[in-house]
This record gives structure tokens, C-alpha cells and sequence, in this order.
């Protein structure tokens, strides 16, 4: 389906007066049940369970503060659906780095023990998804997805280009798309993967490869897939899922504003001035 | 001498700004900026004419008369700011570095179009801007954006877009050429042909300058084979030294 469907786009910006053939053989080579045509997709979708705090116990941030108010943890299902304890199959070494990142996250005594979300650097393709509501744009040979936090986007052609050569590594990774059914399928390779997955410390390494599934089962639900692969870091492929839905329904014309998040940051600084200040006082 | 007459007509579009006829256009008759765009030259750099110094080279400025109309006390500023650059361009924390200095920054960006709104997504640090072609009025201000409000409407084949919104933190070059938060911009996209994109914007502020002024430049459609937006993600900090 999802290659039909991209030969028809090809043909269509080359050669107008072949679509009609084309599009009669699609329609008899796709079962009854598919549409010959993607959904449509485009607007502001959300997570139902926010937060990028943990995968394992998804919530937003400032859990340390509501620990300290001795305010009850709200328990939400872990992100993860594969391997069945919902727990990511770090490799040991793996598992001792994510432990000695968690203990320092949040009296980050060194530069390097802060999230790196915290300096308004990209959060990836995965955890993006689940820091904010997302804006989809839909064109013939791209979809476009605009993430409202930190205004990262990925742009991800459908047009059956081969990745980037492997010496590129980036941020939000190098996505491509195809439709299989309701289904869009993305590709993403390319990771630096400088940033984490939580808050908690979980990371991959610059080897990491996704497969993510956006399963559209009406006009404002979603399911999200992703299956994480990185043999430097995993014992196995593992994998997230979470229903999505669509955002400011009842507002047609909201719009996404800037959110500027680099410019005037001062965490860092504030975190590692609070934490060297509790260091000397502990001395 | 015939072809005196053919270089003539085959110019001739381009020498007045209009389109040649064959310009991409949307189903619903509008010229296609859709593509990968970039501007080549050195108005990063220095927006007027400049020779050559150490690191810079040498360009013809973009600004129409190379005039810039600063009233006398912010011409001292100007020239303050140039004399400050190395630490004082907010292009050195890599803040967002306004408009119209993303446009001509030397990175490409991609424009996607529809009939409703142009998204505009810069390689320079995930940048993004969108240009609502929907009759929609800029928000009630004050608001203080790095990157401005942007309303777009149709003249003809030309783009010609509001932009409101600023703050005063950003420059248009590296040579200290500065706005307030008055600034006002009206810029006009036109198509020269496929592949050139023309691009003029009218600069306006009460605060700093005694009249308005204009800038033009072309911006070049990147044609290589699967040519796509890459990431420049500007640190203000040693990156490497603290994640490996």
C-alpha cells in the first residue's frame, strides 16, 4: 500500500495525465478494506499521559518537589509494553550509568550530570513526542512534525530517499516515511542521541535506530509506536507505546506561538550554583 | 544581430523583479514557494558594503542605496556595537537571530506552503516561522518575540508579509546594525523563475531610524539530489566536553 501510494505522488508531480491509470491499477492491486489515500492527520496532537520525567513512571517534571511535599505519586502504566516488565534491557554497564546519572540529576554537582532538555537542547524524536503537543503538516511528499516545546521539528519525506550517509548524526534523527494503510511508518537512523530519554537518566547511544508506527484509528485518536534498537546499549530491541489524541478541537484557529528556549536560560546555572553551594555547606 | 534581441526578452523579467511565466503554482492558482531555499553572500557579515577584514570577506551590502538611516544617537550605538562585535552580536549566545538576519543567515531553510499558512523551517536551531495567509490580524501586542508575528497576503504573483512582535535583542549583521522593539517589517517574496526567489523587506522603526529603508537580496533553490535540511544547533557552551 505504502509504496502504491508513493508511486502515485511521484507520478503525479511528473505526469499528470498518467494518474488516471495509475490510480486505477491501485485501486485494484490495495484490499477493499484501505483507503487509496493517507488520513487525514494534520493538526495539534498530545499524549494522554504527558510528561517525559520517566518512561517507566511517565509524569510530567517537579516529582522531586511533589516528593517533598509528601504529595502521592500519581502511578501511571510504564511507556513500555516490550520486554513485559516495562523495563528498559540496558546492558549492565548501562543500567550502572543510567543509576549514576539518576543520583546526580538533581544536585548536578558536574556540568555534565544535567539534562541536557534542561538546556533547551533537542529532545530527539521520542521524547519530544511526549513533552508537549505536537502541530502535523501534511503535504503529498512530506509530513512535518512541529513540537510546540523548544520548537524542534522533523521533517520526514515519503518519497523513498535513502538515509544520510552514517558520519551525520543529529538531534532529532533523519526520519522517513511511508503509509501502510492508516498507518505512517517512520524510519529514523542517524541519532546522535546527546539527549536522554527521561529525565532519569535513560540514553542511547549514537547507534540507536527507531521504527515508529502512528497508527490513526479515528479523526482524533492515535497510537504511538516506537521500537528502540541499539545493540551498544540494549540486550534486545525494545518498544513504547501510547494513545495519543488531538489537541484544541474546539479551537480551529489556534495557533503556535514562539517559545523561544535557549535565549535567557538560566537553569543550568542555577543548578549548579544551588548544588555546589550544598557541596561546600556538606563539607 | 538578432540574438542582442533574444538575450534582450530572456533577461529582461528578471532586470524588472516580475516573473517569467514559468514560475511552480498551488492548485489554487498562487505561485509555489514551496523548496529548499538558501542565500549566498556575506550580509551576515555586514548588511552594507564592506571590503575585506580579518575572517569577513569581502561583499556588496544588500541594503538598496547602502544608506542606513540610523538617527545620530544610534549611529554612536551602531558604531559602539561594531567596535563590541566579537562579544556583543547576540549571534555569539546563539539566541534566535531575528528577522530578516534568518533569511540571510547562509543556512538554508525550507518552505512549506499551504493555502491557509507558509511554515518556515530554518536549519539555524530548529528556527521556525510561520506566515498566515488567512486574514487572521497580528494578536493584540505588546508581545516580544525573537522572531517576530507574520502575516502574509497575496499582491499579484508577490508574497508581501507584516512583521510585528520584536524584541530589541537581536542584530541584523555581525557589524552591530541594530532595531528596537518598534521594528516593522513588510517583506515581499516573488519568483523570478523556478529557482530564484526574490526577496525585499522594508525596514521601519521610529525609535532608531529617520525613515524607512529597504534590503533585497535573491535566494537560490537547492537542486542537488535529495538535498535536505541538516541541523546547526548553536552552542553557547562546551558541548562536547560535558556530553561526549
Amino acid at each position: 500500500m505504502g509504496s502504491i501510494w508513493k508511486n502515485i505522488i511521484r507520478n503525479w508531480q511528473v505526469q499528470p495525465p498518467a494518474l488516471a491509470a495509475i490510480a486505477g491499477l491501485a485501486i485494484a492491486a490495495v484490499p477493499a478494506h484501505a483507503a487509496d489515500t493517507p488520513p487525514h492527520i494534520e493538526g495539534f496532537w498530545q499524549a494522554v499521559v504527558e510528561g517525559t520525567y520517566s518512561l517507566t513512571e511517565p509524569s510530567r517534571g517537579g516529582i522531586g518537589l511533589q516528593d517533598a511535599l509528601g504529595i502521592p505519586r500519581k502511578h501511571n502504566a510504564s511507556r513500555i509494553v516490550d520486554p513485559a516488565d516495562g523495563q528498559i534491557p540496558y546492558q549492565p554497564w548501562a543500567r550502572e550509568k543510567q543509576r549514576y546519572i539518576e543520583a546526580h540529576i538533581n544536585e548536578p554537582t558536574k556540568p555534565e550530570f544535567i539534562d541536557p532538555q534542561a538546556r533547551c537542547l533537542p529532545d530527539g524524536p521520542v521524547r519530544a513526542t511526549f513533552w508537549s503537543a505536537f502541530q502535523i503538516l501534511q503535504f503529498p511528499q512530506y509530513v512535518v512534525i512541529e513540537y510546540e516545546s523548544n520548537h524542534p521539528y522533523r521533517i520526514i519525506p515519503l518519497d523513498g530517499r535513502p538515509h544520510l550517509g552514517q558520519n551525520i548524526k543529529l538531534w532529532m534523527g533523519d526520519s522517513r516515511g511511508h503509509w501502510e494503510g492508516n498507518t505512517l511508518v517512520v524510519d529514523v537512523s542517524n541519532n546522535n542521541s546527546k539527549s536522554r530519554l527521561s529525565n532519569v537518566g535513560d540514553f542511547a547511544s549514537d547507534k540507536l535506530h527507531i521504527v515508529e508506527r502512528y497508527t490513526f484509528s479515528d479523526a482524533n485518536h492515535m497510537k504511538y509506536e516506537a521500537v528502540l534498537d541499539d545493540p551498544a546499549v540494549y540486550t534486545r530491541p525494545w518498544k513504547i507505546a501510547a494513545d495519543m489524541v488531538r489537541k484544541h478541537v474546539k479551537d480551529p484557529g489556534y495557533e503556535q506561538w514562539e517559545e523561544a528556549c535557549h535565549e535567557g536560560e538560566r537553569n543550568v546555572a542555577d543548578s549548579l550554583n544551588t548544588a555546589a553551594k550544598q557541596e561546600s555547606s556538606e563539607k | 544581430m538578432r540574438w542582442h534581441w533574444l538575450v534582450a526578452i530572456t533577461l529582461a523579467p528578471v532586470a524588472l523583479g516580475q516573473s517569467s511565466g514559468t514560475i511552480p503554482r498551488t492548485p489554487e492558482g498562487k505561485p509555489d514557494l514551496s523548496g529548499i531555499w538558501q542565500a549566498f553572500g556575506t550580509a551576515n557579515f555586514d548588511i552594507q558594503d564592506h571590503q575585506a577584514r580579518n575572517g569577513v570577506p569581502a561583499g556588496q551590502g544588500i541594503v538598496e542605496g547602502d544608506e542606513i538611516p540610523y538617527q545620530p544617537w544610534a549611529l554612536a550605538q551602531k558604531v559602539k556595537n561594531f567596535a563590541n562585535r566579537a562579544t556583543a552580536d547576540p549571534e555569539t549566545k546563539c539566541d534566535l537571530p531575528g528577522v530578516p538576519r534568518i533569511t540571510y543567515s547562509g543556512l538554508p531553510f525550507q518552505i512549506f506552503q499551504a493555502a491557509d499558512k507558509l511554515t518556515l523551517l530554518y536549519e539555524y536551531a530548529h528556527a521556525n516561522r510561520y506566515i498566515y495567509t488567512n486574514g487572521t490580524p497580528h494578536p493584540r501586542g505588546p508581545i516580544d518575540w525573537w522572531l517576530g508575528d507574520s502575516r502574509g497576503k497575496w499582491e499579484g504573483d508577490t508574497l508581501v508579509v507584516d512583521v510585528v512582535h520584536f524584541n530589541d535583542q537581536t542584530w541584523f549583521d555581525q557589524a552591530g546594525d541594530f532595531h528596537s522593539d518598534q521594528l516593522h517589517l513588510v517583506e515581499r517574496y516573488s519568483l523570478l523563475d523556478a529557482d530564484h526567489l526574490k526577496y525585499r523587506v522594508t525596514v521601519e522603526d521610529p525609535k532608531v531610524f529617520t525613515r524607512p529603508w529597504n534590503m533585497s537580496l535573491i535566494l537560490y533553490r537547492r537542486r542537488e539530489k535529495n538535498f535536505q535540511l541538516l541541523e546547526y544547533e548553536c552552542y553557547g557552551f562546551d558541548l562536547e566536553k560535558y556530553y561526549p
